[in-house]
């Protein structure tokens, strides 16, 4: 080895380092000072150089500085002051123009080999670093901050999301429920938009119009409707526009309408007549969303209305014919008084004229006798016939005539002893015209019946209508090879009950309808014959009165309707009602 | 074995000589009283141990001179953070960044090892150099350790005590070929 590199010079080397170095010895005296601290501290290398450190920084003999460089000494061993624990070491001004008081280093101190006396610090300047780092921290705390909010904000919008979905199944079960109203309406219930398209409509108007629902969805709503028919061409069927558009025209104009008349049109092309009540929508602004109708089925109302009209007509009929009862009742009996006499007196008349003529015979000639009897011969033979016949009509007239009478007698709400016996026997008589060419009536009645209190109207039309339907039901099967059917009138007293039995052998009531029979308008008749009336008020009447009406199917066939009554208060028979016979057949 | 064990005894002395030091530094560092106490050194064989695959927050200290090899401070994670965390002045240890913990465990490893280092080269009245102290982050203590020479490590388990909180952590020494021996040797002169 002939040449050594000449040995760099430590301070130099120091200089070079990009940290700021300073070598120090066992006493804490600055050996050397590096130029980097120079810069730093503005101390420089000849005001350093020999100082010792605690006169330079006054700050490092405070603390544990002073005493762990020593025991370094002392040991040996290394010393290491954090930048977290001691922030720094000398009050040096940070790098990148921090200010002051960020200054943040750190520092190592150890021993230098070979050099048992001397020891290397070395200070790092980390302020940037860790402003630096401050900042990301900050940044941090900043998103960790924006997490925190949008946790909370996710939170509340899971809250808000569960209150939707509760309020959407609360809506749900309100509109379930309102679905359930609609569906169960008798009604047709129809939603309209405000041009006229059908928006909604309810089962009633899909099943009584014949449309499945889907049919009608935003269909233009003049296909529900007819417009009656145009007078000059009636065959022509119109659709409802003209119905629709006056529809419309008054909602719009009034907000609503009430018992609006119409005609529907079913898919099958019928007509069915409703009553329209509706109202117009609109939004909680006033802003029109259509309009809502409910029509009634008034189809079954009208013929109703049409039975009704008919039964106050038949009324009126029933009072005219009382009234005429009544005028013609004076008269007959006059002409009735007058048949009697006549009658009476007849048999001595025929004896003075047969006289008279045998007088003439023997004394053909005579000119005292002008009368030519051969005249007279047959009026003789003839005229006690005439008159047994004029009394026997005049009699019928008049029974016929009391018997108008006692049923169209207005009783109003009065209950009067009644003669049930007696009744039976005029309703037969007036109903005679019903059940004579099939049949006849037998009566037993009972003489000891008692009189309950009733209304004698109510009973004997209720015993017309029972004795009608008899003879209605006789000519079903009657006469047959000559024969008559019959029907029996009973009457008994059953322990509190006054009992009125009406039996025919016809040919008995279906087992399939005797269920219905007491309900209004039920008939079985043709159409024009029954109105399906006579039992519905025989049955309200004789519950009214707290009796019973009741019908039996007798083994031996035909029909039996039973009224019951209730003897209650019923007076004691008075007298026999007269003429009342046990099994008079009456033909 | 008794020989062994007699020497382990007096190497738990030793050690709990430094550590005593390093207890009354850390306490005058940040202002209140650190307990810190060894209650036993163990000597481990590498290769029938787990030790060295734990992970931790672990400050490593080389050594040269009579014995040479490398001493290491290591802490669970979670406790190496909420030890850095009370010496900060209680910052909570997730508010703590890593660069913080470093700069912390680095000062506290530093303190810990020059006490125990300082008191075997004591007793072995010999001179040694150290070297400065590096953190490891996380790592496996094998990782960090570096490589173990003699296939013996002697362990100190350390239990430290900061504000009634409890923290334990272990001092490892390995040391290279032959060392261990010259060390225990020592002891017994």
């Amino acid at each position: 080895m002939t040449q050594h590199e000449p040995a760099v010079d430590d301070a130099v080397t120091l200089d070079l380092v990009p940290l700021g170095a300073m070598v120090i010895d066992a006493d804490l005296r600055v050996i050397q000072w590096n130029r980097t601290l120079a810069d730093w501290t503005g101390v420089s290398r000849q005001q350093a150089s020999g100082a010792p450190l605690r006169e330079l920084y006054a700050s490092l003999a405070d603390g544990p500085y002073e005493r762990r460089l020593r025991e370094m000494f002392d040991t040996g061993l290394p010393v290491y002051f954090s930048e977290t624990l001691h922030r720094h070491f000398l009050p040096i001004p940070p790098q990148g123009g921090l200010p002051i008081e960020r200054m943040i280093q750190r520092t190592r101190a150890r021993l230098l080999p070979g050099k048992r006396g001397r020891a290397l610090i070395t200070i790092q300047d980390v302020s940037i670093q860790y402003h630096h780092l401050g900042e990301l921290k900050a940044e941090r705390q900043e998103l960790l901050e924006a997490q925190r909010r949008m946790r909370a904000t996710n939170r509340s919008l899971e809250v808000a999301n569960s209150q939707l979905i509760e309020a959407q199944q609360t809506l749900k079960v309100s509109q379930e429920y309102t679905d359930s109203i609609l569906r169960s309406m008798a009604d047709m219930l129809i939603v309209l938009s405000p041009e006229g398209f059908i928006e909604r409509a309810n089962e009633a108007t899909t099943t009584c119009l014949g449309y499945a629902p889907w049919e009608l969805q935003s269909r233009p709503a003049q296909m529900l409707f007819a417009d009656p028919p145009d007078a000059l061409i009636p065959e022509v069927t119109c659709d409802g526009l003209t119905t629709l558009t006056n529809l419309l025209r008054q909602l719009e104009r009034d907000g609503r309408v009430q018992d609006f008349e119409a005609q529907c049109r079913t898919k099958d092309g019928q007509l069915v007549s409703v009553s329209l009540s509706g109202g117009r929508l609109s939004s909680s602004r006033g802003e029109p969303l259509g309009y809502v109708c409910v029509m009634q089925d008034t189809t079954e109302r009208r013929r109703i209305q049409t039975e009704l009209a008919r039964s106050q007509r038949l009324k009126s009929v029933g009072q005219l014919a009382a009234g005429i009862a009544h005028e013609i009742n004076t008269p007959l009996q006059c002409i009735s008084s007058s048949v009697e006499y006549l009658e009476m007196v007849f048999p001595s008349l025929m004896e003075v004229i047969n006289e008279y003529a045998a007088l003439a015979e023997r004394n053909p000639n005579g000119g005292a006798c002008p009368l030519k009897l051969a005249n007279a011969t047959t009026a003789r033979r003839e005229a006690p016939a005439a008159l047994a016949d004029a009394t026997t009509a005049v009699h019928r007239v008049c029974e016929i005539i009391q018997a108008m009478r006692a049923t169209t007698y207005p009783g109003g709400e009065c209950r009067v002893e009644t003669d049930i016996n007696q009744l039976v026997r005029d309703a037969v008589v007036i109903s005679r015209g019903r059940w004579k060419d099939a049949g006849t009536v037998t009566l037993h009645l009972d003489p000891q019946l008692p009189k309950p209190r009733t209304m004698p109207a109510e009973i004997s039309q209720v015993l017309i209508n029972l004795l009608i339907n008899a003879g209605d039901a006789l000519h079903e099967c009657y006469p047959r090879d000559g024969q008559l059917g019959s029907i029996e009138v009973r009457t008994c007293t059953q322990e509190e009950l006054v009992v009125v039995e009406v039996s025919d052998n016809g040919p008995g009531i279906p087992e399939a309808t005797r269920e219905r029979i007491f309900e209004p308008f039920f008939t079985t008749k043709p159409i024009g014959k029954g109105t399906g009336q006579g039992l519905a008020f025989s049955y309200q009447a004789i519950t009214q009165l707290g009796g019973g009406l009741t019908l039996q199917n007798p083994a031996q066939g035909g029909a039996r309707f039973v009224v019951t009554l209730p003897r209650e208060a019923a007076a004691e028979p008075t007298r026999v009602a007269a003429g009342a016979q046990v099994a008079t057949p009456l033909s | 074995m008794q020989l062994i064990d007699e020497k382990l005894d007096a190497m738990t002395e030793v050690v709990n000589i430094g550590i005593g030091r390093a207890a009354a530094s850390l306490s005058d560092l940040v202002g209140e009283r650190i307990e810190l106490h060894v209650p036993r050194v163990r000597l481990l064989d590498i290769y029938n141990s787990d030790c060295l695959s734990e992970t931790g927050l672990s400050v490593v200290q080389g050594f040269n001179g009579a014995v040479a090899g490398n001493a290491m401070l290591v802490f669970p994670s979670q406790s190496g953070r909420v030890l850095a965390s009370l010496l900060a002045g209680g910052v909570a240890p997730e508010d703590l960044q890593p660069y913080e913990v470093s700069g912390i465990l680095s000062e506290v490893g530093n303190i810990v090892l020059n006490g125990v280092l300082g008191s075997i080269a004591n007793v072995m009245q010999a001179n040694l150099s150290y070297e400065v102290p590096v953190f490891h982050l996380d790592q496996a203590v094998c990782d960090a350790l570096g490589k173990v020479g003699d296939g013996q490590l002697l362990v100190a388990d350390a239990a430290l005590a900061v504000q009634s909180r409890r923290i334990d952590g272990k001092v490892l020494l390995a040391f290279d070929v032959g060392s261990v021996e010259a060390v225990l040797e020592s002891l017994m002169l």
